[in-house]
């Protein structure tokens, strides 16, 4: 090999080094999972569920979980707050069924398969508000979800298809969602993405891109909007 | 071979789409071992291809060989440009055929079983035809240039 070729494959070596670690620095620069608990979420996408849009100078994520206490303490609270930042604020939702809770990954189901006929959030707020009425006795609740037992149908035909049923839904298509892998594997992927942030517990909430201490309460939660709306 | 301004102009292309390919291969393969999702744009559902079960062959990022692949259609082209052997795209033509195949195998799985399209990967398919084409026009006109000079002497 002579000089020449040793340059040009030189060349070559070093634009395949540089091309590498220019795209490492391009992906690093966008917000991931910082060690030590202090964590960011990914950035948010038009696949997520959320009440506004990107262009909205707030971002709240939210972590949570239908079956968890704290989130449903926590709708009461969104739900003021979108309302009276609705053209300001993006409320963000994201699954993150916890595995204490083993009827929150099938409320997890039922929400999407409302999603799917555009009744995301109108299916999220009945399963928070009446989140005592259909939590089902977890020992009944089979592993695999696509193995329902027939009291396990007994028991969703009376509370979430009958949540789906209040809301319009085309029930045939909502029952098919209901088991369909598509939104088995969407909520997987949620539980494992968030798994792999690092979240720590539910809600867990990030405001444009931050990890909140969860704010005491709507007055403290409605200054850290505030703030940030002062920022913007 | 006596290259035409056309043949140099394809040349070219085939080495800047196999550097195209080997950064948008790299960059979905680095979004992969990271645990985060390309941001998506012309197409929706960009987190649903690149998280789905098909993402990945025993455990590895489909992206991986991807990016190996162009790297290796890089190499050969710059290296075919060097030596001047324009023999050798008879060889990269059958190369990408390995392109061609995983370019429709990968298009119809987000047709027909994810319902969903990644900007990325639908650009990697593209990449792939097109270097494909290229090779297999380039390996023609080397063929007709040796034909027609064993046929003179």
């Amino acid at each position: 090999m002579d000089n020449k070729n040793y340059g040009l494959w030189g060349g070559v070596t070093l634009g395949v080094i540089v091309i590498v670690l220019g795209l490492m620095w391009f992906v690093g620069s966008t917000p991931i999972a910082v060690p030590g608990g202090n964590i960011v979420p990914p950035v948010v996408t038009e696949a997520d569920w959320q009440t506004g849009n990107s262009t909205m100078p707030v971002t709240i994520v939210e972590y949570s979980d239908f079956q968890c206490p704290a989130c449903r303490a926590y709708y009461s609270v969104l739900k003021r707050l979108e309302a009276e930042y609705a053209s300001s604020t993006n409320f963000v939702y994201r699954h993150f069924p916890l595995a204490q809770h083993l009827d929150a990954q099938l409320a997890a189901y039922a929400v999407e398969a409302a999603g799917t006929q555009g009744k995301f959030f109108e299916m999220h707020d009945i399963l928070f508000e009446k989140q005592g009425e259909w939590g089902i006795d977890s020992s009944i609740l089979p592993t695999d979800p696509k193995e329902l037992t027939a009291s396990m149908r007994t028991i969703l035909e009376t509370k979430l298809f009958g949540y789906a049923e209040s809301l319009n839904l085309d029930m045939q298509k909502f029952k098919a969602d209901m088991v369909s892998t598509e939104i088995h594997d969407k909520v997987t992927r949620a539980i494992a993405d968030g798994k792999s942030l690092g979240i720590p517990a539910t809600p867990t909430f990030f405001l444009n891109g931050k990890q909140l201490a969860n704010p005491n309460g709507y007055d403290e939660f409605k200054n850290l909007i505030d703030a940030a709306l002062k920022k913007s | 071979m006596q290259l035409s301004r056309n043949h140099k102009l394809i040349i070219g292309l085939f080495l800047g789409l196999a550097i195209a390919g080997f950064i948008d291969a790299t960059y979905l393969t680095i979004e992969h071992y990271l645990g985060t999702v390309p941001p998506c744009f012309v197409t929706t559902g960009c987190d649903t291809v690149t998280t789905s079960s098909y993402s990945t062959i025993l455990g590895v990022s489909v992206a991986l060989p991807g990016a190996l692949y162009y790297l290796l259609l890089m190499v050969l082209s710059v290296h075919i440009i060097n030596s001047n052997k324009y023999q050798l795209f008879k060889r990269v033509a059958h190369l990408t055929w390995a392109g061609l195949f995983a370019a429709i195998y990968f298009t119809a799985l987000q047709v027909l079983v994810i319902h969903a399209y990644c900007i990325y990967c639908l650009t990697s398919a593209t990449i792939s035809t097109l270097l494909f084409v290229f090779a297999h026009y380039m390996w023609r006109e080397h063929h007709r240039h040796t034909k027609q000079l064993t046929h003179n002497a």
